[in-house]
């Protein structure tokens, strides 16, 4: 058997260059950096969408050229009174991931803990999720009128329910070796809970969260395009009603921009937070 | 390598007093169509400072067996005595090492702080923590990954730090299930002579669950044989090759190869007896 000759004292082994083995930091070392690919797709929407006004595929009645609109965005940034309104806008989302984390992350938490909770609840959960918030735009203005409670309560129905869920599976889906193991050290159940439980759910109301943050966004705008009476979205309605395509696109144009940064703003707090929650995904599991 | 210092425990009050026994332990669990035999009826005994393993054809409920022993399972049937006392749970004193490493370590903490947990709540001074984490981990040879997490480690180095953590508590004995199940050959292979080296150097009393029956020959002192599930055991064989053993020598002995072959046939016929009776269970 040569496959197992082992000397005596007996060495270390090396970490394996597995996948799930090595460092992030070390994965990250490659050749092309991440950010040079999104730039690069960044690049070529540019380039497609100068060829398709040059080549009068769309009429540049409908869409403006990309540097035209660039400029405008550029003007939008400096006026104060756009500024305002994504403030508005943020301000908005805001409360919603306030409101709807200081509820949904605790009720999860609870009902994913209590095994008794966990069927009757999940049923409630899945039936109140496939109801689109926009269902409930006519109720919400009834209720709230045209202002910020209108879209702040719109946005936390829409959020409540991934926070809720990832809370409740996180919980669910502590390792029950995990929780044995605590047990064999002689752990009760607050030990348990505060050393296993809630560490193993972290990074799954982080996906929670970062699911919520964009999904906020997206209603909250929907809601001042829809009619609400402040923020970015109203301002990308009044430049339409005035016929002006080339600031709707440059307002549009920063609205994804300000996606993209909660998007990666929230993926960082991620990994500086809950880096084991990737190292697990990752690991495949 | 550096010299490590931990004193053996010493032996119990009376030394005819085992440190393990297992008195017709029997476990059932309840299922929709009424209570499933898991264990029929499980004796032996383990003394201190022994390595004893217990092997037996897969799903003999080697594992529940373990996690009764180590009290995190009720037991249905019988006793565990540890020290003369009835055991009724978890206790100190008796670690656990899981096949599992990948899942039981706490991956949001440092290997460090992993092999630190069971020393929390113990009232230890600070120092004295560190110094006993930095001694666990001089043992199994991981002192410089300490910082790191345990999922920037192979597979070989995460069970090592399992055992590590084991340590810290000088445990009077250390329940291991399946420990080296899910590393490859070689990594198996070390992971068996640290574990015989931190074995002879600490005079822990060590129960050694495994399918493997090369390895409880190699490992033990005694290995005990279980019959298929629900399981009872049909022998309990000493196993008295020299020591310290050899991956090569001790496995080219005659006495190796016989009792290796006992062992085998024990565990196949058990297998066969249970395969043909036509129990439903």
């Amino acid at each position: 058997m040569s496959d197992v000759r082992v000397s005596h004292p007996v060495k270390a082994d090396v970490p394996a260059p597995s996948p799930s083995g090595v460092p992030t930091a070390a994965r990250r070392r490659g050749p092309t950096p991440d950010w040079a690919y999104g730039l690069a797709g960044i690049a070529t929407m540019f380039v497609v969408w100068e060829l398709v006004v040059r080549t009068g595929a769309v009429s540049a009645d409908s869409l403006p050229y990309p540097a035209a609109t660039m400029r405008r965005a550029g003007e939008l940034l400096v006026d104060a009174t756009f500024l305002t309104e994504v403030a508005q806008t943020l301000w908005a989302w805001l409360l919603a991931m306030l409101a709807a984390s200081a509820v949904g992350i605790p009720l999860g938490l609870t009902l994913g803990y209590f095994s008794a909770f966990y069927r009757p609840s999940s049923s409630v959960v899945h039936a109140g999720r496939s109801i689109p918030s926009s269902a409930f735009l006519p109720i919400a203005i009834l209720l709230f009128g045209l202002g910020t409670q209108m879209k702040v309560s719109l946005a936390i129905y829409a959020i409540f329910w991934p926070i809720l869920l990832n809370a409740m599976y996180g919980v669910r889906d502590t390792e029950p070796l995990m929780l044995a193991t605590g047990r064999s050290m002689g752990w009760g159940r607050t030990r348990l809970l505060t050393r296993v439980v809630l560490p193993s759910a972290a990074p799954s109301i982080a996906t929670g969260l970062r699911v919520a943050s964009s999904t906020a966004l997206i209603v909250v705008l929907s809601a001042e395009l829809l009619g609400a009476t402040s923020g970015v979205g109203t301002v990308i309605t009044t430049y339409q009603q005035a016929q002006r395509p080339d600031f709707v696109y440059a307002g549009i144009l920063l609205v994804g921009l300000l996606g993209m940064a909660l998007y990666y703003g929230f993926n960082l707090v991620e990994r500086l937070v809950v880096p084991w929650g990737q190292a697990q995904r990752e690991s495949g599991r | 390598m550096n010299p490590v210092t931990i004193q053996p425990h010493q032996p119990g009050p009376g030394t005819d007093t085992p440190m393990l026994a297992v008195q017709e332990l029997g476990k059932s669990y309840p299922s929709r169509k009424g209570d499933v035999l898991a264990v029929r009826s499980i004796d032996f005994a383990v003394h201190a400072g022994q390595f004893v393993s217990v092997v037996g054809p897969s799903g003999c409920g080697k594992t529940t067996l373990m996690m009764c022993i180590a009290g995190l399972l009720p037991i249905t049937t019988g006793n565990v005595m540890f020290r003369g006392e009835r055991m009724s749970g978890p206790r100190d004193g008796v670690a656990v090492v899981f096949q599992d490493y990948s899942r039981s370590l706490f991956p949001w903490l440092t290997v460090e702080k992993n092999v630190a947990l069971p020393l929390r709540d113990r009232g230890l001074p600070r120092t004295e923590i560190r110094d006993r984490v930095r001694e666990s981990l001089e043992m199994v040879g991981l002192a410089h990954a300490a910082a790191l997490h345990p999922w920037q480690l192979s597979g070989g180095m995460q069970q090592r730090v399992a055992i590590a953590r084991g340590l810290a508590v000088r445990p009077e004995m250390l329940i291991m299930d399946e420990p080296f199940a899910s590393v490859d050959a070689q990594t198996r292979a070390s992971l068996e002579d640290l574990l015989l080296k931190v074995w002879a150097e600490t005079g822990t009393t060590v129960l050694f669950v495994t399918h493997d029956i090369d390895e409880a020959v190699y490992l033990s002192d005694r290995v005990v044989v279980l019959s298929q599930g629900p399981s009872v055991v049909v022998e309990d064989l000493p196993v008295e090759l020299d020591r310290p053993r050899d991956q090569i020598a001790t496995k080219q002995t005659a006495l190796f190869g016989e009792l290796r072959e006992n062992v085998y046939s024990l565990v196949m016929a058990s297998q066969r007896r249970t395969s043909l009776s036509g129990d439903p269970h």
